[in-house]
């Protein structure tokens, strides 16, 4: 069985779109096809009218896309500060992404990232001895680094307490907007995605149910696309 | 009804009976136990409590427990330098192919399950047969099959890291070689480490064992000891060897901290 339905979705650059939905909607499949860890079984992924799909994971891809997911992404034992750096290792030859491991390369750059998502100061520590607020500030800053046209986030805030929710998804719609970068999010929380994203999809078994600005998406869809009568039950791919 | 002479019942009574039968072709006579054993053992343990600690057999000691710990030293960093390469060949995370993968993952597992299928002696003897009685053969002889050890346990290690992280930096435009010295390696060094202490810590007491095939250090000091009947004086070698394998045991808890998240 398909994960997803024929699904034809065009994302102007500078949108932020949120993807909804019950578990096992695909939500998960559909970023993971755009990030490139999934090959579609069939159609075709274009960003500027260029194929995605037939680019090889690597800098090509990195430069395009760029991915945050709910947490534990970190390497919990290298610090902070390495963990950004991972976003600038596709631009790096073999040899000096070693050398950074000893002498950090490009230092100014973590260091400017770490200080716009607010945590400069937690740059030596290792990831694995910082809170999930922090972890995940630091993957929105080896993101920022990494400075992809897109920027995909599968669930960012899934592990979080409300208030650190809403401060996550503030940086990352305001890093979105500095920088007019395309956010493409999957996200449980609909008031979230209501306050964060212009746009919004609704996605049910696999098939759009709807496809709205921001503000034109009623409660009444929102219920019909988390009822759980008529829900297919293989639990989501992936 | 399941009886006394049925399946599993009737193989514990045939070896009952095997080991009755085993008692009875033993000649009891009273050459059985060494008649000065008991005098023997009471007068070893006697002697735990006052080891010699003369300024003579102290000086011997350290120089010998240097010796050992040399040994060890040098065949653990012979081992390391096997089992990294090897190790992280084995695991297969740095071939993309999945041809070429099992072709490197099965023919370095075979290398690395024949250093170690041999023991250290054996290699001891093999190596003495060719080059003579030098510290050379006792190198390569823990060094090959601990090599062969530590280069299987790092495979493991390194296969078994969780593999979120590793996507990320995938996503991020790493190649598998990048991958693997900023997320494989990274996750899998404090497990590492401390496996690798405690292989140190085998090869002390291997190194000890060495003197058998006629090497120095503490294991021969130990021997001769022995030979002089002189309990005391062996206490002390054993005491050094003891306190050699506690230290490695504090280094590792140290440097192990500081790995640790």
């Amino acid at each position: 069985m398909a994960a997803l339905a024929p699904v034809t979705l065009r994302v102007r650059r500078g949108e932020r779109v949120a993807i909804l939905g019950p578990s096992g909607a695909g939500k998960t499949t559909l970023l993971a096809m755009v990030a490139g860890e999934l090959q579609p079984s069939s159609g075709a992924l274009r960003l500027d009218g260029r194929d995605l799909g037939g680019l090889r994971p690597g800098r090509e891809l990195a430069r395009r896309v760029g991915l945050i997911h709910q947490q534990f992404d970190l390497v919990p034992n290298l610090s902070a500060l390495h963990n950004v750096l991972v976003g600038r290792i596709g631009e790096w030859g073999l040899v000096r992404s070693l050398v950074s491991l000893v002498w950090p390369q490009e230092r100014p750059i973590a260091m400017a990232a770490l200080a716009r998502v607010g945590i400069a100061e937690r740059a030596p520590v290792r990831a694995g001895r910082l809170s999930g607020g922090e972890q995940q500030r630091v993957a929105i800053a080896r993101l920022l680094v990494q400075d992809p046209a897109i920027m995909l986030a599968d669930e960012p805030v899934a592990s979080l307490d409300p208030a650190r929710a809403d401060e996550i998804m503030q940086l990352l719609a305001g890093i979105a907007v500095e920088g007019g970068k395309t956010v493409v999010a999957s996200m449980h929380l609909v008031d979230l995605a209501r306050r964060y994203f212009t746009r919004l999809i609704g996605l049910r078994n696999g098939v759009v149910e709807f496809d709205l600005p921001a503000d034109a998406v009623t409660d009444a869809m929102l219920e019909r696309l988390y009822a759980t009568h008529g829900l297919r039950d293989d639990g989501g791919i992936v | 009804m399941a009886g006394l002479f049925e399946g599993r019942r009737l193989l514990t009574l045939a070896l009952l009976g095997a080991f009755a039968w085993s008692l009875a072709s033993v000649s009891w006579s009273d050459r059985l136990v060494h008649p000065g054993g008991l005098n023997a053992v009471g007068e070893i343990f006697g002697d735990l409590v006052h080891p010699e600690l003369s300024f003579g057999i102290l000086s011997d000691a350290i120089g010998a427990a240097w010796e050992t710990v040399a040994y060890a030293v040098a065949g653990l960093t012979l081992a390391l330098l096997i089992g990294l390469p090897l190790g992280a060949v084995a695991s297969g995370v740095l071939a993309r192919r999945s041809a070429s993968r099992l072709a490197l993952v099965s023919s370095t597992r075979f290398v690395l399950a024949f250093f170690r299928s041999i023991h250290e002696l054996v290699w001891a003897w093999l190596f003495i047969a060719a080059a003579g009685l030098s510290p050379m053969a006792a190198v390569l002889a823990l060094g090959i099959p601990y090599g062969g050890i530590l280069g299987r346990i790092y495979a493991d290690l390194l296969n078994d890291v969780p593999e979120a992280p590793l996507r990320a930096l995938r996503n991020s435009g790493a190649s598998e070689w990048r991958v693997f010295w900023h997320g494989r390696l990274p996750m899998a060094l404090p497990d590492m480490l401390s496996y690798s202490f405690y292989r140190l810590e085998c090869g002390i007491r291997s190194a000890a064992i060495m003197s058998f095939i006629g090497l120095g250090g503490l294991g021969r000091e130990i021997q001769l000891s022995l030979d002089d009947l002189a309990y005391g004086r062996m206490w002390t070698f054993v005491f050094f060897l003891a306190a050699l394998v506690v230290l490695v045991d504090v280094w590792s808890s140290v440097v192990r901290k500081r790995v640790e998240v």
